[in-house]
């Protein structure tokens, strides 16, 4: 049975990264979508405008959320927040996808609810490697609860 | 005015009559308790009366006044006052009594002639009884052959106005003294005139004279306070000018002996013809005096001194109108002379106050307080009078003149730090409170001691030698008394021949401005030391936040370095992964450098970020187990270790250590894997272990390998970021950074790193975590 094509979030306002992250999910079999905002506004804005409005198809709901730390306007963390903090969004999965190793970012992130912590690698197969784990790990191996879909939080509530 | 008035002093009541010393029990034993106020008998130079205030029935007389009145003064007893001075007189003393009360120094009521005499009366109260002193008037021949005529009121008048104008231009005290015992000798034309000062233990010195030809001068010699015992030195308080004209008289007694008004004997405190008390007779004599004259100097309300005036070749009468001008005249010396001294005090203090804030500026203007203590302790002597200085800062001394020795002036700090706290000390005497500074009393006799920081023993010291204090005695001072042949009474001594006393152990003493100088400057320092410490923390608040800054930008400006490195580094991937085929060899060859540069240029900014994040983040310390740390950083090695082979020895019991576990863990790493991939020898051996350090730190760690060396010239360099001596892909790799943040963390940790080595057989990494380090067994 073809499972349905289910969509990845990305907040990156770089686009060679983006295109990185392109190449990547390109060699990827069974890719999912990816739907890119490149900064925190839009993504809040389009996450909020699910929420709100039904007429939605499915498609558009993200399975999962990646952002990059280093955005114009509002910061990563703040965008990760805002996610957590809005209940229509709380409980789906964010990945930071950062190239700062520093602790205090690191801490800082999962204190804020991400849940996991990516160091953007610098080589293509490494990237490929890291993409193919948080895809393979959050799309297709864990179970995540129904209100990690949109509607469904919004049904519920 | 009236300065009678500013000597005007409570007299004693007479003691009971059995405990009483009066002039017929007086020895040099009791001569302390003489009441030397109570004679009952005058000079023989007039004659007195007294009489009952209102009415002046004549209540005593002397026995005198036949000679003087063809009267016995039985027969005057009783009588009006007016049967001796006219109706007119009486009544005009009487009317003056009325406003002026008289009371204290006596007032010149009339001038009278009587049986072909001249006489100056003068008159004062003593309580219901008015002294009325008659006496004889002379003329004096010194002042009359130097002035034309006594009678020449003006002649006086501008005597007085040239001793003043001459006196008031002198620049110093002792010139202003001079001068004023010059006029004294013109004015009474004594033969000897000298100013006689007192000490504090009562005992004086004469600091000017002014002689006729031939005699001995007394300058500068010292008397033993018995010479003049405080009854004395009492009435010298009461009046300015006391005079008697012949030193050999017979003393006149008074009848009846007894005031009948009281039932005792006449008070004469004030009383210009009082006999004087025996002792004193003697004591002139016995300096060859026939004649005297003394002039009291007082100082805010206390005796200063006297400027006596002696004569010896014969008696000598001074007549009212001298003794006038000599009263203004020890009132005027009295005045100035307060002035005088305070103007003197007031200038030495201004010079040591200018001494003082030009130490203190240069102190200021320095960066570093204690190197500028010692730049400019030799200025130290000249902050107050002294022959020799320390600055002890540090525990390290510094000395400038005459000292003791560095191990005797820490003996002077540690007995002072004995003390109790006190800011200033100050003795002249500093083996009285340390005997055994007797030592060094040749430098040290006297000491100012200032202690700005207690805690550090901070001392400034000044020393003062001891001077054997020559006293200049007249006679022997142990032996004042001569016995008279009978044997019956002590009298003074009559050996007024020099006799030096030797005062042992002791300097010149501090004055008040001095020791307050000291204080002063003690406070100035203090301000000093505050606002230093001050700038001190402002400018490593500014140069952490500087720091700070820089780490802060080196990790922003390597973080943005890498974004766009990462798209050179994947894009060069890209090509080489997709469009391979479209590439002919040479660009294959460069493209895959783009790629493998970018690879190198993110290890430098990692080590770039990693460095700069050392800075950036807070130490977290915690205590240490170094036998653990070590173990994982060894953990951390193996696989470095299977690429390189080496054999890595930790000494057992290791001690703890208060720092930071990853920071610490970086050092150790970063070490054992220099010194096992800079190694080529088959067997490589790196041994890890510390020893004990003299110095503060307490522990100095080492990682020790049997490798290739670090020259002598190479030894600063290593620790300079980016800096490699090697080939990049030669022993293992690396890109300059591991020694640089080893460095930084030490430093971080209030530690240090330094080498020592021999090339081509090995080098030691040494270093030490501050004093962070616990020995633990």
């Amino acid at each position: 049975m073809l499972q349905p094509e289910k969509t990845v979030l990305i907040v990156e306002d770089s686009d060679t990264d983006y295109e990185i992250v392109c190449w990547a999910f390109r060699k990827m079999p069974n890719a999912p979508r990816l739907l890119r905002f490149s900064n925190g506004e839009l993504a809040l804005a389009y996450l909020d405008g699910l929420t709100s409005n039904q007429a939605q198809g499915p498609i558009d709901y993200p399975s999962l959320v990646l952002i990059d730390l280093n955005l114009p306007g509002i910061a990563g963390v703040q965008v990760l927040r805002q996610i957590r903090n809005s209940p229509g969004t709380s409980s789906l999965p964010i990945v930071i996808f950062s190239s700062s190793s520093r602790e205090g970012d690191i801490e800082q992130c999962y204190r804020s609810g991400a849940n996991s912590y990516v160091i953007k690698p610098l080589k293509l197969d490494d990237m490929l490697q890291t993409m193919e784990i948080i895809v393979s790990y959050w799309l297709h191996c864990v179970a995540l609860p129904k209100t990690t879909h949109p509607r469904s939080a919004k049904l519920s509530s | 005015m009236d300065f009678r008035k500013s000597m005007s002093i409570k007299i004693e009541t007479a003691l009971p009559a059995d405990e009483m010393v009066t002039s017929k029990n007086v020895d040099l034993s009791n001569c302390d308790r003489e009441q030397v106020q109570y004679p009952g008998a005058i000079q023989p130079h007039g004659f007195m009366l007294v009489t009952k205030i209102p009415g002046y029935s004549i209540l005593q007389a002397s026995s005198n006044t036949a000679a003087f009145l063809g009267v016995k003064a039985s027969d005057l007893l009783g009588c009006n006052l007016s049967a001796v001075l006219s109706e007119e007189q009486v009544v005009s003393i009487d009317g003056r009594l009325k406003r002026e009360n008289f009371e204290g120094a006596p007032l010149h009521v009339a001038s009278a002639t009587l049986e072909g005499n001249n006489f100056d009366v003068q008159a004062h109260r003593m309580g219901e009884s008015l002294l009325l002193e008659f006496e004889l008037r002379t003329v004096d021949q010194a002042f009359a052959a130097s002035s034309s005529n006594l009678d020449d009121k003006y002649a006086l008048f501008q005597r007085i106005h040239q001793a003043i104008s001459r006196m008031s231009h002198s620049t110093d005290l002792q010139s202003f003294l001079d001068a004023a015992t010059e006029e004294a000798f013109y004015l009474t034309g004594y033969e000897r005139v000298l100013v006689y000062r007192f000490l504090e233990d009562g005992s004086g010195w004469v600091c000017s004279e002014r002689l006729s030809p031939g005699l001995e001068p007394f300058l500068g010699l010292h008397y033993p306070p018995s010479d003049i015992p405080l009854p004395a030195r009492r009435l010298f308080s009461l009046t300015w000018v006391r005079h008697q004209p012949d030193i050999s008289y017979t003393p006149v007694r008074m009848v009846p002996e007894l005031n009948p008004l009281t039932g005792q004997a006449l008070d004469m405190s004030y009383a210009l013809l009082r006999s004087v008390s025996v002792m004193y007779v003697d004591y002139l004599k016995n300096m060859g005096t026939q004649s005297s004259l003394v002039m009291t100097l007082m100082k805010e309300g206390r005796l200063w001194g006297m400027i006596a005036c002696h004569h010896s070749s014969s008696v000598k009468h001074v007549p009212y109108e001298i003794r006038a001008a000599c009263e203004i005249l020890a009132h005027m010396v009295s005045l100035c002379m307060a002035s005088k001294e305070s103007e003197e005090q007031a200038e030495f203090k201004l010079s040591l106050r200018d001494k003082r804030s030009e130490f203190v500026r240069k102190v200021a203007g320095q960066a570093d307080f204690a190197a500028a203590l010692e730049e400019f302790a030799p200025d130290l002597l000249g902050l107050v009078r002294a022959d020799g200085a320390a600055a002890v800062v540090n525990g390290k001394i510094l000395t400038v003149g005459i000292t003791p020795t560095a191990h005797e002036i820490q003996c002077i700090v540690a007995w002072l730090c004995a003390q109790p706290k006190q800011s200033v000390f100050s003795t002249a005497h500093l083996s009285s409170h340390m005997p055994e500074a007797n030592e060094f009393a040749s430098a040290a006799a006297g000491l100012t001691a200032l202690c700005f920081n207690n805690p550090q023993k901070d001392f400034f010291l000044w020393f003062r030698p001891e001077i054997l204090q020559t006293v200049n005695w007249a006679g022997d001072p142990n032996k004042p008394v001569d016995i008279t042949d009978n044997g019956q009474r002590l009298t003074p001594r009559k050996s007024f021949a020099l006799w030096k006393e030797t005062v042992r152990w002791k300097s010149d003493p501090w004055l008040d401005v001095e020791v307050d100088a000291v204080k002063d400057l003690r406070s100035s320092l203090l301000e000093l030391v505050l606002r230093k410490a001050e700038e001190l923390g402002r400018l490593y608040d500014d140069l952490r936040s500087s720091y700070s800054e820089l780490d802060a930008f080196a990790y922003a400006a390597a973080h943005d370095l890498k974004e766009p490195l990462r798209g050179i580094h994947a894009y060069a991937e890209m090509i080489l992964d997709e469009d391979l085929e479209k590439l002919d060899n040479s660009s294959k060859a460069k493209v895959e450098s783009i790629r493998r540069l970018a690879a190198r240029m993110d290890q430098l900014i990692n080590s770039l970020l990693s460095y700069s994040r050392i800075g950036l983040e807070f130490l977290i310390h915690e205590e240490l187990d170094l036998n653990v740390v070590l173990a994982d950083a060894l953990d951390s090695l193996s696989v470095l270790l299977k690429q390189y082979p080496a054999k890595v020895q930790i000494m057992p019991h290791m001690p703890t250590l208060y720092g930071d576990r990853q920071r610490v863990l970086e050092v150790f790493t970063n070490l054992i894997s220099n010194a096992i991939k800079y190694n080529d020898k088959p067997i490589k051996i790196v041994d890890v272990g510390f020893r004990a350090s003299e110095q503060a730190e307490g522990v100095i760690f080492f990682v020790r390998d049997n490798g290739i060396g670090i020259a002598e010239r190479h030894r600063e360099d290593i620790f300079r970021i980016f800096h490699r001596l090697h080939g990049r892909e030669q022993y293992g790799g690396g890109n300059g950074a591991g020694l640089t943040i080893v460095k930084k963390i030490l430093e971080l940790h209030g530690g240090r790193i330094w080498i020592e080595s021999v090339c081509r057989e090995g080098t030691s990494f040494l270093f030490s975590f501050g004093n962070n380090t616990n020995r633990s067994s």
